[in-house]
């Protein structure tokens, strides 16, 4: 565990991310990560930039957002507390998709992916438990892009 | 002879004349009007429950179901918040102040404010969903002693299809944590961006099996709402939705607004989730 971050395994299990996990497993998970703090408006990555880390949304608000030429920053989603950020250093080739900006204090608990990737190649219950949990996050992620995607407050006639 | 506007204001039949008072734009293609009664023994007889929905009558144009949008303790005039949408609704849009128009109600049924007693509250509305929930929430804050951790999660296009948003202030000052996202923003816009389930999903609950949810908003909004609150450890009979459905008499006679076994004009609008579950999704209905 990171010694000089005493509370790391503390906000690491307060975080519905790791929920279920058992404390042998979490103190693994101490062993690659680290607590991040971040000020509001400070950016957490770039679009296009590769990263190894993954995060947890411990407290505080990420915005996710997207370069568009003639648009600017085009945001599309807020991530709050016990949710996932920058899944690509986990599962992808490491490039992030988006822009993740701070839009309050926030802390993060930011785990290596490459170290991740060792854990749950030794440990594999832990390596099923932690690739299910972002299946969930990507799978809760889709719907709600898929709800945005539909506009569904366009066609609105009214309610009685 | 009793001249009609005197009558009992319960006659479901008698459309009691009311008076625009007051007409502002809530939003984009979006409106609220107060009304008020022109007979005061009408107006003091009238009452409704949070959730409950007036038939507006335009002479020559037709009548169309509204939700009342005000607070429930309010006497001196009633509002409606409505889309332009219909011949009767861009009619109403255009009225003057001082225009008489006939409105019988309320009718339906009524957000479970008495069962939320003593236990933590979610509401969650979509776009112009919050109208409907307006009453309950001002009931809920008259009497906020009542209740337990109060959250109002609102859902909208655009920041500035909000509805009420000078409101909000005063809610949070009252008790009422208020949760804003929208689907769509510039980099301007300060607040959430995303779905309201994804608040829902990481809304702190303290006794999820004893909070009780309420959502008006889009059918797919409230579907997908009401899984997420399920699967935070909500009991599905503490949940309620309110359908939309094409009202016409608001007595259940004319058959236009069945669905399933029920009326929404009558049985509904508001729902206990379980009670529609197996219908919600069936096509067509």
């Amino acid at each position: 565990m990171n010694t000089d971050q005493p509370d790391l395994l503390k906000q690491l299990s307060a975080t519905r991310f790791v929920e279920g996990i058992s404390t042998d497993h979490l103190q693994c998970l101490c062993r690659a990560s680290r607590l991040l703090k971040l000020p509001a408006g400070a950016k957490l990555f770039q679009e296009g930039s590769i990263e190894d880390e993954v995060f947890v949304i411990s407290s505080g608000h990420i915005r996710l957002s997207m370069n568009v030429p003639g648009r600017g920053d085009v945001p599309f989603l807020t991530t709050g507390p016990g949710e996932l950020v920058g899944w690509s250093g986990l599962i992808g080739d490491g490039r992030m998709t988006a822009t993740a900006t701070a839009i309050e204090d926030t802390i993060l608990i930011a785990m290596s992916g490459k170290r991740l990737q060792e854990l749950c190649d030794c440990e594999k219950e832990l390596g099923y438990v932690l690739l299910q949990r972002v299946a969930q996050v990507l799978s809760q992620r889709l719907l709600s892009t898929r709800l945005q995607l539909m506009d569904l407050f366009s066609g609105e006639k009214g309610y009685t | 002879m009793k001249p009609a506007a005197t009558a009992h204001p319960h006659n479901p039949w008698l459309a009691h004349a009311v008076r625009i008072a007051h007409t502002e734009t809530a939003a984009p293609g979006v409106f609220t009007c107060d009304l008020v009664f022109e007979d005061p023994l009408t107006a003091a007889e009238y009452s409704f429950s949070p959730g409950q929905f007036n038939m507006l009558y335009l002479p020559g144009l037709g009548e169309i179901a509204i939700s009342i949008s005000s607070d429930p303790d309010q006497r001196d005039s009633i509002s409606h918040t409505i889309r332009e949408a219909g011949n009767v609704t861009r009619a109403l849009a255009q009225l003057p102040v001082g225009t008489s128009l006939g409105l019988r109600g309320p009718f339906g049924s009524s957000w479970p404010t008495e069962d939320c007693v003593g236990r933590d509250v979610v509401l969650v509305a979509g776009g112009i969903g919050l109208a409907p929930l307006r009453p309950a929430v001002c009931h809920l804050l008259a009497n906020r002693e009542r209740y337990g951790e109060l959250n109002l999660i609102i859902g909208a296009r655009e920041p500035f299809g909000l509805l009420y948003p000078l409101e909000y202030d005063a809610w949070r000052a009252h008790g009422l944590n208020v949760h804003v996202t929208v689907d769509r923003a510039n980099s301007d816009w300060h607040g959430a961006i995303g779905m309201v389930t994804n608040v829902l999903d990481r809304l702190w609950l303290r006794h999820a099996e004893n909070t009780l949810l309420m959502t008006c908003g889009p059918e797919v909004m409230m579907w997908y709402s009401v899984q997420m609150a399920i699967s935070r450890g909500l009991n599905p009979k503490s949940l309620y939705v309110s359908l939309e459905r094409n009202m016409n008499c608001a007595i259940g006679l004319c058959g236009h607004c069945q669905f399933g076994p029920q009326f929404l004009c009558k049985d509904g609008p508001i729902f206990r989730y379980d009670r529609v579950a197996s219908i919600l999704k069936v096509d067509d209905l």
